[in-house]
């Protein structure tokens, strides 16, 4: 996917993401964990600078933006726990109670540092 | 690296209703900031911020992966001028892009397309900045 944001952009042009992935250095049991906690396919082996680089982009920047994904999953929760009642009349008892612990499961997960959130920005040559 | 497919995008448009209620948009208000039937963790704050490093403005256009509904593409398109086509799979989601980027008056620099990431329908060197928010994963 990096390939094809690069052969659209035009010479210059910029690439700004966010990306959840694994902490860096994890072990087997703590990379599993996160993959669990973490969005559908949160285990990438490589790294996001090395694939930026592979895929010809330029002046790569990575800044660790883990502190505000904490809070940002805090806030869900909070906001769903004060709503619980309409959210749960709108959305059925089974997905409140899902989307409820799979918050809970990546906001513990955070905060164990086993996952991590990057912003990259990067431009293509 | 992944992009919503197959089963998955089917989950994401019964999701997409879900996020479209009064309640889930002031959730989502609470949570980030913004009101575009959003349900991941980029924040306002963070969607200005990358506007200001892409350095987007009129006459710019804006490749938003993975749009969903149309956060934070339709917004940045909102706030710095730029146009903006939003791409993602689900067609709940790319319809509500569209129906959002009429009712604020942007229908005319916004393209909303259902499509796949890897496979962009896009002429090569054409974008002037992409954003994608945890798409990539």
């Amino acid at each position: 996917m990096l390939r094809a944001c690069h052969r659209v952009l035009k010479p210059g042009g910029g690439l700004a993401f966010h990306v959840i992935q694994p902490t860096l250095g994890l072990s087997a049991a703590g990379r599993r964990r996160a993959s669990l906690s973490g969005p559908p396919a949160v285990a990438l082996a490589t790294s996001y600078e090395s694939l930026l680089r592979s895929a010809g982009f330029a002046a790569i920047s990575a800044t660790d933006i883990t502190d505000e994904y904490a809070s940002t999953v805090r806030r869900w929760i909070d906001a769903h726990e004060r709503c619980e009642a309409e959210i749960r009349e709108a959305a059925g008892t089974a997905m409140f109670d899902e989307r409820a612990a799979g918050r809970q499961d990546t906001l513990l997960a955070i905060e164990d540092g086993l996952l991590s959130r990057f912003q990259y920005t990067a431009e293509r040559r | 690296m992944s992009f919503a497919v197959g089963g998955e995008t089917e989950c994401l448009g019964e999701r997409y209703a879900l996020s479209g209620t009064d309640v889930m948009l002031g959730v989502e208000v609470e949570a980030l900031g913004s009101d575009y039937q959003a349900n991941g963790y980029m924040t306002i704050g963070q969607a200005d911020d990358l506007g200001r490093l892409l350095e987007l403005g009129p006459g710019q256009i804006l490749l938003d992966l993975g749009a969903g509904c149309g956060w934070p593409g339709l917004y940045l398109a909102r706030t710095t001028g730029c146009a903006v086509v939003s791409l993602d799979p689900v067609a709940e989601g790319v319809g509500a892009a569209a129906r959002r980027s009429m009712q604020d008056g942007q229908d005319e620099r916004s393209w909303p397309i259902r499509a796949d990431a890897r496979g962009l329908p896009i002429r090569a060197r054409s974008i002037d900045a992409v954003v994608h928010n945890d798409v990539l994963c």
